[in-house]
């Protein structure tokens, strides 16, 4: 046959017949593709905003293409991960002394940005640490924005008044703050967002302004937290300890909606134990206990389905007091222990309870003990249908520690 | 063994085996909603050879179509392509547009992967003036537009 013989032309085939010759091809293909022509570039633009490049992240090794890439798809894109410090490496790296001009052409891609759900900005190493800042300020303008993520240490203390550009993100849901923020710029934030449902915050708060933050968050359904010690503390016998006792205290007379709170200093007293319980609304618990007894009051979270707990400068035999927390909540469908003490056949233990419960889901148990091999030899014995039952392995190890203890 | 007669744009009039070409899903569909035996399917879109070419491929590949769904034939192709296949599909870029075209309009997911993975290869690695010249298509882009990520000129 003929070629001229032909009468289609590749301009004539359709968004669905291109699309399956772009899903063959590399990235950088693809930016090729979209610089061929118009046509290519309507329909690789109305690819990638359905399918692909909707999500972009911006780490370790970022190159010529991935920056040519953002600067097609930005329109599109919905969620952003920047490791800033790559960030600047790479464009220092590219570009050299024009490093800062493209730095700017990259926050002018971020303002138009208007498809943008979720920021995620991590900045550790930078010296000037103005970049960061910079990008967060661009984001500021963009009304669709209902989650942001800040990771970067000592760098709110030097900047100063970060308040002023966290202000505009007046739509934030979920924000997760692992900075050192003082009392009052942390107060001021998030009192510009009223629609907060999830706040987590990484590096210390002093109890009276999360207090207000509490207040000021209506519609507060997450929370995560790590107190700083009471400051007036005598500091002879005892480290410094800190107490949430009021935190805990609002949270269950002003928030009903709390559905998630992890608390990330360890607890102590029994009354602050006591307060958590009254939480009533609570349906996954992440906390940390140095006091036995104090595991006991969870029983009355009834409605309780994730539990991740820590028992830690103990030396009880806790089994009993768990297995009743099992018996007691019985939407429980998740349990992860972290006990040095915990009994050699506990998960057998545990099965047994479950059998006699009806009509109840299955148990995902994930226990680090100390005897962990002979947990482990128990497994068999377990009937999977009331109980899933495995190991701690690294990743939920490093879950578990991901907070200073 | 039943028979089906197709037309082709070019007014030829193909005879073939009816279970070869149930591969084509749009076919299939429309003999379901027909009765008579003896009538004529007209395809206004293919061209005789290009038919040919795709009975070709079918009476290869006739008893590979098993049960499979359009999703399942879509995932199978996307390995290695076969000898046979890669020498089958071995043709200039114009008829691989075309087959293209065909295969989409007949439903036929394998084909149409197999001729959309050949065309992907021909464009790999190639710069946007390189694939212009391969796919015969005249730059209609701007300057501004074509060089989004370029240094803006100032």
């Amino acid at each position: 046959m003929k070629a001229n013989e032909s009468r289609v032309h590749i301009l004539q085939l359709n968004d669905y017949c291109l699309e399956n010759i772009l899903k063959y091809l590399e990235m950088e293909d693809h930016l090729s593709f979209a610089e061929t022509c118009h046509y290519f570039r309507d329909v690789f633009n109305r690819w990638a905003s359905s399918f692909y490049y909707i999500h972009i992240v911006l780490m370790a090794e970022i190159s010529k293409h991935d920056f040519k890439l953002l600067s097609l798809v930005y329109k599109n894109v919905k969620t952003l991960c920047v490791d800033v410090d790559d960030l600047m490496h790479s464009l220092n790296k590219h570009y050299g002394n024009e490093r800062k001009y493209y730095f700017r052409q990259f926050c002018k891609l971020i303002i138009g940005m208007q498809q943008l759900q979720s920021l995620k900005l991590w900045e550790f190493n930078c010296k000037k640490r103005q970049y960061a800042q910079n990008i967060i300020k661009m984001a500021g303008s963009l009304h669709q924005l209902q989650q942001l993520e800040i990771f970067a240490h000592t760098y709110f203390a030097e900047c100063g008044n970060i308040s002023r550009v966290l202000r505009p993100f007046k739509q934030l849901e979920i924000l997760t703050l692992d900075v050192n923020l003082s009392s009052k710029e942390l107060r001021r934030s998030c009192h510009s967002m009223p629609h907060l449902r999830q706040l987590s915050l990484t590096s210390r708060v002093d109890s009276s302004t999360l207090k207000d933050v509490i207040k000021d968050s209506p519609q507060l359904e997450e929370l995560s937290f790590y107190l700083k010690p009471k400051a007036k503390t005598l500091y002879c016998f005892q480290k410094p300890k800190a107490c949430s006792s009021e935190i805990l205290q609002s949270l269950a007379y002003s928030h009903v909606s709390l559905v998630s709170l992890d608390i990330r200093h360890i607890i102590s007293d029994l009354n602050e134990a006591k307060l958590l319980a009254t939480i009533s609304s609570l349906k996954i618990l992440t906390c940390r206990f140095s006091n036995a007894d104090c595991v006991h009051w969870l029983r009355q979270l009834s409605l309780l389905e994730e539990l991740r707990i820590s028992l830690l400068e103990t030396i009880v035999d806790m089994t009993e007091i768990y297995l009743d927390l099992i018996g007691t909540c019985t939407r429980l469908r998740f349990l992860r222990i972290f006990d040095l003490h915990i009994c050699e056949n506990f998960a057998i233990q545990v099965s047994k309870v479950l059998e006699e419960c009806v009509h109840r889901r299955p148990l995902e148990l994930i226990i680090y003990g100390d005897r962990d091999s002979t947990i482990m030899r128990t497994s068999k014995d377990i009937d999977s249908s009331h109980l899933i039952y495995s190991r701690m392995n690294a990743r939920e190890l490093i879950k578990c520690f991901n907070t200073h203890l | 063994m039943a028979v089906i007669k197709l037309l082709t744009s070019d007014n030829v009039i193909i005879e073939t085996e009816m279970d070869l070409i149930m591969c084509s899903g749009t076919i299939k569909g429309m003999l379901e909603s027909c009765s008579g035996d003896d009538e004529i399917v007209p395809l206004p879109k293919v061209r005789s050879a290009i038919l040919t070419k795709i009975l070709q491929w079918a009476q290869f590949h006739r008893y590979e179509f098993a049960d499979t769904t359009a999703e399942e034939e879509a995932e199978n192709v996307c390995g290695v392509i076969s000898p046979w296949d890669s020498d089958f599909i071995n043709v200039d870029m114009s008829t691989l547009v075309e087959l293209i075209e065909v295969a989409n309009f007949l439903n036929i997911q394998r084909l149409l992967q197999l001729a959309c993975k050949t065309a992907a290869n021909m464009i790999a690695g190639k710069t946007s003036e390189d694939m212009r010249k391969i796919l015969n298509i005249k730059n209609d882009l701007t300057f501004s537009e074509e060089a989004v990520m370029r240094k803006e000129s100032k």
